[in-house]
């Protein structure tokens, strides 16, 4: 168990361990293994039958959208691992690497679902929002016990994606 | 309500069932395919239901619901595309209230080492006896059911619930709400994640090479053998997880957890004098295979049997 989060703990204090993980997580930030391949076959399938109030744009938007979430991620991870070149109010100097990960994690997620122009989403399908976005809280809450926690960074980036995949999959149905 | 009012209730009822029945389309088609073909179904709602036999032959009966726009059958002998159409839609497509299409049910027959991609939204998904080199199950809200022996398997439902009972080399099972329930001979790679749904895994007198498991708030409940060398990592955040394996284990196990309860057999949970948490690292016989099971809030529990 890492023991490490007290208050005062510096991003250079981080055991080598945490930060190879860190860094080799951020290899896993791809979109999501089947996130385009289904859907350019739909684009190609049934390109001019899109909804009146899904204009064409949508595709490369949404694309947009996951591209920064995933470049975002990318470079969140850089920066993270190279430490902050600006840094910033002295409550955030004090957040660990990992709670540092986690909130510029949830800026990417927030900024590609703004880009996705999700709007509301089906009602059979708003139980499992409803139910990723209380993950995501849940998780967001246990890193604030335990901010060096990998595994809850790692659950995190999955329950954005997750998320992001379904909005997707409703954009593109 | 008076008996009346029931009575009243269930002809209302009988007559619309009667008039949805009649509304349905058949469907009696036929299409040769190369005993390892691939097969792809599309259906929104209604159901898929799925069986093997000898034939080099694709087999598709059931009823198209009304309003559905056809049945479309495309492909050669290599690659058959089956796909449920839908007239143009407004709002969410396939998600939206403006479709009021009637349910479509797909029964087919298909070669048993045939390729199989299956792609639901609503409907509940069933696939028996097909041994396939690859068997691949997509599903919004539709149950998922399968007994079959595909070399590698695939299977992705939101909140559906996933009841498998596939002998398999290969299989990755996600859902986000919905509960997954995998058994069977499965000799292989194992994965399984959920958000929020619960994971029941068994395996059938086999042992895993690599089993990976992972839940945000979901129960794991795993019960296998380990391979030579064989690695098994389990993780959630507030779920509960159970792994059972079996006494003549070898291998090196570490727990980890924030504030949940660890136990193993034999192991010295340590816990730090100061802050949270409580950790083990036991090595059970040779420690040839490699176990870690982690939670934040949840209870990790191994047990040898």
């Amino acid at each position: 168990m890492n023991t490490n989060h007290t208050d005062d703990t510096r991003r250079d204090d981080l055991p080598d361990t945490l930060r190879w993980q860190l860094r080799a997580m951020r290899r896993d930030e791809a979109p999501d293994r089947d996130l385009w391949g289904g859907i350019a076959e739909r684009i190609q399938v049934q390109p001019r039958q899109a909804a009146p109030q899904r204009p064409r744009w949508i595709a490369p938007v949404a694309m947009a959208a996951t591209l920064v979430f995933a470049v975002g991620l990318v470079g969140l991870w850089r920066t993270g691992a190279e430490g902050p070149a600006n840094p910033g109010p002295a409550n955030a100097q004090r957040d660990t690497l990992v709670q540092a990960e986690a909130q510029g994690m949830r800026r990417q997620y927030q900024a590609a679902m703004i880009e996705l122009g999700s709007g509301r989403p089906p009602a059979e399908l708003q139980p499992a929002f409803d139910e990723l976005d209380r993950n995501a809280s849940l998780i967001l809450d246990a890193l604030a016990h335990d901010p060096n926690s990998r595994l809850l960074l790692e659950q995190l980036r999955r329950t954005y994606a997750r998320r992001l995949a379904l909005a997707q999959r409703v954009a593109y149905a | 309500m008076t008996r009346a009012h029931i009575q009243r209730l269930a002809f209302g009822l009988a007559l619309l069932t009667a008039h949805g029945a009649f509304a349905a389309t058949p469907i009696n088609e036929s299409r040769p395919l190369d005993p390892r073909g691939r097969v792809e179904i599309e259906n929104v709602k209604g159901s898929v239901e799925v069986r093997a036999w000898d034939k080099p032959e694709v087999k598709i009966e059931g009823s198209l619901g009304e309003g559905v726009e056809r049945l479309e059958i495309d492909g050669d002998r290599e690659h058959l595309s089956i796909r449920v159409k839908y007239p143009n839609r407004s709002g969410m497509g396939v998600f939206g209230g403006g479709d009021k299409s009637e349910p479509t049910d797909l029964r087919l027959m298909v070669p048993i080492r045939a390729d199989l991609d299956i792609d639901v939204v609503s409907a509940d998904v069933n696939v028996e006896g097909v041994a396939s080199n690859e068997l691949s199950i997509d599903s919004v809200s539709g149950e998922v059911t399968v007994a079959a022996a595909p070399r590698e398997a695939d299977f992705d439902s939101v909140s559906g619930d996933l009841m498998l009972t596939v002998n398999s080399s290969r299989v990755s099972a996600e859902t986000v709400s919905g509960d997954l329930n995998l058994r069977g001979r499965l000799d292989g790679e194992v994965r399984v994640e959920t958000v929020s749904g619960r994971v029941d895994v068994s395996t059938l007198n086999t042992r895993v090479q690599k089993l990976s498991g992972s839940t945000v708030s979901g129960d794991i409940r795993i019960n296998t053998a380990l391979a030579n060398n064989g690695r098994v990592t389990l993780e959630t955040v507030s779920g509960d997880l159970d792994l059972t394996l079996p006494k003549n284990l070898s291998a090196n196990v570490r727990g980890e957890s924030f504030s949940g309860d660890l136990a193993a057999p034999g192991a010295q949970i340590n816990r730090p004098k100061h802050g949270p948490g409580s950790s083990f690292d036991h090595r059970y016989g040779n420690g040839d295979g490699d176990v870690s099971i982690e939670s934040f809030s949840g209870d990790a529990t191994l047990r040898l049997e």
